[in-house]
């Protein structure tokens, strides 16, 4: 019956071919529509099943909370140089209001001005009556230097935790402003009364900037109108704002600036696979074209082999575009993979008509008999090469299953056009060129008598041959044992991608992973209860809550208590003036304040805190080096070497720190509690939700959150902080998760369905168990050899498996099919006919999927190179297996 | 406790038991004997301590330490890097009560009591963990598992509960001991507040024969948490010696 359908195809195609070239290229055309409708979903966090309850909850919370959105400036260079950047840019960002609804790259000053007591612990507010009881400076310093001692000696936690951590390196900061005003002051003679306010503000508040501790990189975070889920907006949106940067770096040479988080991200990945799939593509059309030119010494077949393949893939797209409508960062290579995969059927065809054409004179004979010879293996390859991909679907991980049904639609769209428009294509070319050149066309039909010569030598030694290939087979399933797998996410990225090597910045400058986690807590209790759960987690650097800003009304009425009577000191503060006999007392104070911050500063250092002990370095200078720049030191000795001078300049500073150090102390012991309705809407919108009944609850992670021990740990305690815990670390282990299993599943089912095709193809359980031999042997080497060139799995090549099963599958078909027509002694015969064609797709396969390799997307080259491994394994196991284990069965010389 | 293991490690005794029936020992009495075996009279060792910083630089140490009392009393002087050489640790009653001392300020520094329980040295073992002799038979009560085979070695199991009145860091210890040597090979910390969570894990290995004593000269605590490892490897022990009171003091801090 098969044979039948491709007798009358090639009959009718002979008679008609314009007619049938005419009726595609229409059917082409229409497939265009649909398929230059597709949308790219190229982000990681797309192949994760839609349905998966921590999935569901990430795109909630995205969509609901655009703050989880995040687009970051990152700017590099000289304190001064970046916050000036930061000052010019930000407006003009804000500025943007179509896509940017606000700009943080400083804190709330005014909140925290009015409210900052309220915000902080009882216990530091009892510090700060003792520490602002007078403002007055030897009184200032002697309590500065006694909270430092009582640190350590009393019942003070000492810096175990990153939050504490960050709570020294603050006050440090501050005081190190303040060293610095003071120093100032014993060297200029006019009154800086702008510096000596920013030096209480930093005393109280800190660095109002969102800049690293070595003051050497400055974010700007920007809050976008739309969510990262709209591609659209997101390019739109980056764009502008790096325009913005790209202008104002002209005025500012010493400043480098770039912008990543996740909408950028999205943008790159996007920008960068998409344009990766177009030169592979085109790298793979151009190498299986010359591989086709060279090996038929023809350029015209070829050609039409090309648009054959071109017609293909859009007629496959389209049919995507219409069930589908997306393309995922796995199935974006699709266009790429039928290149290599569905040229083979071209070869097919032409490698045989080719053969006829020396034979038969008609040339739809030569048609006929060439379909009749090629068909079945082209029909059954294709079809076991489809099951194996559509029995992909199985898998639950979203990226898989489309990728599974993309690839089965091309597969079968790549047969059909082949079988239908291809014989008609090399008919109408026969014709047109006999019309042009007024003779017979001729047909160039190159032998290969290598792979004759290896069947002859196989057949003549088979058991040789095949405790050869066990051999190999042996070693390369002891490589395979050994592979790892690689759980780096940031490793499957575009190499060199600019966003991905911002966040290394930012890692880097701030010790904290810009890839947070988020909780959405239903009301302000459960993220209060969530945030003391988090903060008690080990591998949780940061929280950012709500409740940090909405203290319990307890605790307020506690805090309360102290306030009134900071409010209450500080209302009666008043100054006094140094006397000489006071000045020996402050030279004291400041060089116990040196001891103090070098204590701190060992300690830190022998507890591995090193932002701690840079910043106390900072201030008094490297501990092992005899002359280095120690700024309480240099104070120390300006007030000695002119003391009369100094004293004056002193009480100067000392006026004008005192008034605006109690201004701002007024201003903050404000005893008025804080309340949801006098929030700030920054604070509010930032956290809660539009409906108002959801909490966000960001967590950072304190390491590094793409370290696979760390993730499973931080997503670990993620489960015990809450479990609606969602974001992309813990989606990440899950995707590996998925991953993993549906693999594993993937390839069991689909070898399952793969033998099943193959005995009913054959109708042989000898001959479908044959035909799976070389595929086990070929999976086996490819992951052998992965192990060999020194790669690793990750979650994108990790597919490569199950595929390697549907594609591997076809040199097998193809040499048994070629066995059954020529009879099972015909081996140097069967390889130099079908062995050459096997060799031809093969090489053209690998074409096809090396060309992934040169892509800048480090998984697609990590897939590249699986799939090369596993298309050339498979050849060769082929031809090692099958001649041999044929050889020794019948080796009587009897036909089956 | 586990303290003991560490610092100490090295320490006491071998011999006495061995003509006994190992099988018949109780719990209480395999902790007591490892805890003596522990706890010599006095050892005096050199350390090298490999750590991670905060901003994940490997950093190491290297430090002198002498113990006296079984463990009681110890002291701890770096030696490297340059910039902490000198700078002392004291810890007395079982790292209840823990001094610094400072070479370049010439100040001593006590640390709060509740200290013991955090982390020395940005390292992986605690105050506690380095500075307490007697723990194990003091703060916990010890039950007999069956006996399993760890690291390669037959082991006695033993499942330490803290005692309710206990300020020991940790809710539940769980020990492999080593039936020829009387030396745990394999300690598994669990949360102070949840016995459920395994918080760290020691491994000592490399068990040396020193002055009559068998003394493990590499710990390694993995923080289960954190995902971090500390080494310590003690390079040169010796047991036995004459070691002053003097030392432990204040003034011994500054010698």
């Amino acid at each position: 019956m098969r044979e039948r359908i491709l007798k009358n195809w090639a009959h009718f195609a002979a008679a008609h071919p314009w007619l049938v070239i005419t009726a595609i290229l229409f059917i082409t055309v229409l497939a265009a529509i649909p398929a230059s409708q597709i949308k790219m979903e190229m982000h990681w966090a797309d192949l994760l099943p839609a349905g998966d309850p921590m999935v569901k909850e990430f795109n909630r919370v995205l969509k609901e909370y655009k703050s989880t959105s995040t687009i970051i400036v990152v700017v590099q260079g000289k304190e001064a140089q970046i916050k000036k950047f930061a000052e010019r840019i930000a407006p003009e960002i804000e500025k943007l209001t179509d896509y940017v609804e606000r700009v943080d790259y400083k804190i709330d000053k005014q909140f925290f001005a009015e409210h900052g007591f309220m915000l902080s612990k009882a216990k530091d507010l009892e510090q700060n009556l003792t520490l602002f009881k007078d403002l007055n400076l030897l009184p200032l310093l002697k309590e500065i230097n006694n909270n430092f001692e009582k640190t350590y000696i009393e019942e003070e936690e000492p810096l175990s935790t990153r939050e504490k951590e960050d709570k020294a390196v603050r006050y440090l900061d501050g005081l190190e402003y303040l060293l610095h005003t003071l120093n100032g002051f014993l060297i200029l003679k006019e009154v800086d009364s702008a510096r000596v306010d920013a030096a209480a503000d930093r005393f109280l508040l800190g660095d109002p900037y969102i800049i690293s501790q070595d003051k050497t990189t400055l974010l700007i975070n920007i809050k976008p109108t739309f969510s990262s889920m709209n591609v659209d907006e997101d390019i739109k949106a980056t764009m502008a704002i790096q325009k913005i940067i790209d202008k104002a770096g002209k005025d500012f040479s010493d400043v480098r600036a770039g912008i990543t988080g996740m909408i950028p991200l999205q943008k790159d990945e996007m920008e960068y696979t998409t344009r990766d799939m177009r030169i592979a593509s085109i790298i793979a059309l151009v190498l299986v074209l010359v591989l086709f030119i060279l090996t038929f010494r023809m350029w015209s077949s070829p050609v039409l082999a090309a648009l054959n393949l071109i017609v293909s893939v859009v007629i496959a797209a389209g049919l995507v575009g219409l069930f589908l409508g997306r393309l995922n960062l796995m199935t974006s290579m699709f266009a790429v993979i039928l290149i290599g995969l569905g040229i083979d059927y071209s070869i097919h065809i032409i490698s045989l008509y080719s053969e006829r054409r020396v034979i038969d004179k008609e040339p739809g004979l030569a048609m006929e008999q060439a379909l009749i010879r090629a068909g079945p293996g082209i029909v059954t390859g294709a079809l076991t090469t489809a099951c194996a991909f559509f029995a992909l679907t199985i898998s639950v991980t979203r990226g898989i299953k489309e990728m599974g049904i993309v690839l089965g639609i091309g597969i079968i769209c790549a047969m059909l056009v082949t079988i239908i428009l291809l014989p008609a294509l090399l008919i109408a070319r026969e014709r047109v060129m006999t019309r042009v050149s007024r003779r017979p066309s001729k047909t160039h039909h190159i032998e290969f008598t290598a792979l004759e010569n290896i069947g002859r030598l196989i057949v003549s030694r088979p058991m040789l041959f095949l405790l050869i290939g066990c051999a190999i087979t042996g070693y390369m399933l002891y490589q395979a044992f050994r592979v790892r797998f690689d759980y780096n996410m940031l490793n499957i990225e575009p190499e060199g991608l600019p966003t991905v090597a911002l966040q290394d910045t930012i890692i880097k400058a701030f010790d904290l992973s810009p890839d947070f986690a988020m909780v959405a807590a239903s009301s302000i209790d459960e993220a209060r209860a969530v945030v003391k759960r988090a903060k008690a987690m080990p591998s949780v650097g940061a929280v950012n809550s709500i409740s940090e800003y909405l203290p319990t009304l307890q605790e307020q009425k506690r805090r309360r208590l102290y306030i009134e009577r900071i409010h209450q000191q500080a209302a009666n503060a008043g100054y006094k003036a140094n006397s000489k006999n006071n000045l020996n007392k402050i030279i004291e104070e400041l060089e116990r304040l040196d001891m103090n911050i070098y204590e701190l500063g060992q300690l830190a250092f022998t507890g591995g805190q090193d932002r701690v002990d840079r910043k106390c370095q900072s201030i008094i200078g490297r501990p092992d080096k005899e002359d280095a720049d120690n700024l309480i030191l240099t104070i120390v000795e300006k007030i000695k070497k002119e003391p009369d001078q100094a004293l004056g300049r002193l009480n100067v500073f000392q006026k004008n720190f005192l008034e605006g150090l109690k201004k701002r102390i007024l201003k903050m012991a404000n005893s008025q509690y804080i309340t949801l309705d006098n929030l700030p809407d920054q604070i509010k919108n930032h956290f809660i939700n539009k409906s108002g009944d959801q909490y966000l609850v960001i967590i950072y992670p304190r390491g590094y959150v793409w370290n696979y021990q760390y993730l499973t740990t931080f997503t670990r305690q993620l489960g015990r902080i809450s479990s609606k815990s969602t974001g992309l670390p813990p989606m990440f282990l899950k995707l590996i998760n998925y991953i993993g299993r549906d693999g594993l599943r993937a390839t069991i089912f689909t070898i399952f369905i793969v033998f099943l095709l193959l005995w009913m193809d054959f109708r042989s359980l000898w001959l479908a168990l044959l035909g799976i031999i070389p595929l086990i042997a070929g999976g086996i080497w490819m992951v052998g050899l992965l192990q060999s060139f020194g790669a690793m799995f990750n979650v994108v090549n990790v597919m490569g498996i199950p595929m390697i099963v549907g594609i591997g599958i076809d040199d097998g078909v193809h040499l048994i099919h070629r066995y059954i027509f020529e009879g099972f002694n015909k081996t140097p015969v069967v390889l130099r006919s079908t062995g050459k064609a096997i060799l031809l797709t093969s090489l053209t396969t690998i074409a096809g999927f090396g060309s992934l390799m040169v892509s800048k997307y480090q998984g697609f080259v990590s897939l590249g190179l699986l799939l090369t491994l596993g298309v050339a394994a498979c050849f060769l196991t082929t031809i090692i297996f099958l001649p041999s284990i044929i050889s020794l069965k019948y080796k009587s010389g009897k036909n089956t | 406790m586990k303290e003991i293991i560490i610092c100490a490690g090295l320490f006491i005794f071998s011999g006495l038991l061995y003509g006994n029936e190992q099988k018949a020992l109780t719990a209480e009495e395999i902790i007591k004997e490892m805890s003596v075996r522990l706890n010599p009279q006095t050892s005096k060792a050199k350390v090298k301590m490999t750590i991670m910083t905060t901003t994940q630089k490997k950093r190491i140490f290297i430090y002198k330490l002498f113990s006296k009392d079984h463990g009681e009393k110890s002291l701890l002087k770096y030696i490297s890097p340059s910039r902490i050489k000198g700078q002392t640790i004291l810890m007395l009653n079982d790292a209840r009560d823990i001094w610094v001392y400072f070479p370049r300020t010439k100040r001593i520094r006590k640390l709060a009591s509740h200290a013991r329980r955090q982390k020395l040295k940005g390292s992986d073992f605690s105050y506690e963990d380095l500075g307490a002799s007697n723990a194990f038979v003091d703060e916990y009560n010890a039950v007999r598992k069956d006996d399993e085979k760890k690291e390669g070695r037959q082991c006695y199991k033993l499942e330490l509960t803290r005692k309710v009145k206990s300020s020991a860091g940790y809710s539940r210890l769980m020990l492999w001991v080593d039936k020829e040597y009387l030396i745990p090979l394999v300690i598994d910390y669990y949360q102070d507040e949840n016995p459920g969570i395994l918080e760290k894990e020691l491994i000592l290995s490399n068990i040396k024969l020193i002055d009559g004593i068998y003394t493990p000269m590499k710990f390694v605590m993995y923080n289960k948490l954190d995902n971090t490892k500390t080494v310590m490897e003690f390079t040169e022990v010796s047991y036995n010696l004459k070691i002053s009171d003097d030392l432990f003091t204040e003034l011994g801090m500054q010698k």
